[in-house]
């Protein structure tokens, strides 16, 4: 490991902002996904209601 | 400085876009230009506060202090709370479609500060150095540096823009699904 004394100047700084950085990036990423996964499953399952709705013999058929 | 120099062109553009968003809203009323202008909003808000955020813990080893009322740093501020005047206004209204018309009208008066973000380092005398990039000049730092700044820039830039049109689409699937849920009822 090298020693602190060696380490590059203000690395606290450097660290610090690269961190902020990374860590509200990965967020956004993550948060702006999960929405995009949960609208288009609420879509899908709202279509699908509204072909059962429109056509109940169909859905009795199949089953 | 491969954060936030990226980041404050990004509040910038992501800015020019809002107020592009607006332009349309106002004058042809294009539905998906009003839903843009939601998503772009808290985008540009987040890229203006890490480049706010970033260039002061550049500052501070820098310059020997966190912040100064500089113009440039001032300016910057302001597009802050622009972004955050916008995220406030056109979620304010149960009518969504007055909602982005009243963002748009500060969207577009907001403007006026991109210029002055600009040229406040020309125009007053400030901490903040001058630009070390303009699309006329070469640039005055050294390759070694500039072309890994063009890498950061592009990167956080297409960044943005992924970002921008998956929380646009993810509006437009969730309004379309609200839309179903509206229509009829379903039993």
């Amino acid at each position: 490991m090298i020693h602190p004394a060696l380490w590059p100047p203000h690395w606290g700084f450097v660290l610090a902002s690269y961190g902020l950085v990374i860590t509200v990036l990965a967020i956004m990423i993550t948060t702006s996904l999960l929405r995009l996964r949960r609208a288009s499953q609420r879509l899908t399952l709202m279509q699908r209601l509204q072909d059962t709705a429109a056509n109940p013999a169909t859905g009795q058929e199949k089953d | 400085m491969y954060l936030h120099v990226p980041m404050a062109w990004l509040a910038s553009a992501d800015y020019v876009l809002l107020a592009l968003c607006g332009l349309l809203c106002m004058v042809w009323r294009h539905p998906l230009a009003g839903i843009m202008a939601l998503e772009a909003g808290p985008l540009g808000a987040t890229a203006t506060a890490l480049c706010l955020i970033t260039g002061s813990l550049w500052g501070k080893p820098g310059w020997g202090t966190w912040w100064v009322w500089d113009a440039r740093l001032t300016s910057m501020l302001v597009l802050f709370f622009l972004y955050i005047g916008h995220i406030l206004i056109i979620r304010a209204f149960d009518d969504p479609v007055r909602g982005q018309r009243a963002a748009a009208l500060l969207a577009l008066a907001g403007v006026v500060d991109l210029p002055i973000i600009k040229f406040s380092v020309q125009w007053w005398n400030t901490l903040h150095q001058p630009d070390s990039i303009t699309l006329t000049g070469a640039p005055t730092m050294s390759m070694s540096m500039f072309y890994p700044l063009l890498i950061c820039a592009t990167g956080f830039t297409l960044t943005g823009i992924a970002l921008l049109l998956i929380r646009t689409r993810a509006t437009l699937l969730e309004r379309r699904a609200q839309s179903l849920a509206l229509r009829e009822p379903l039993v």
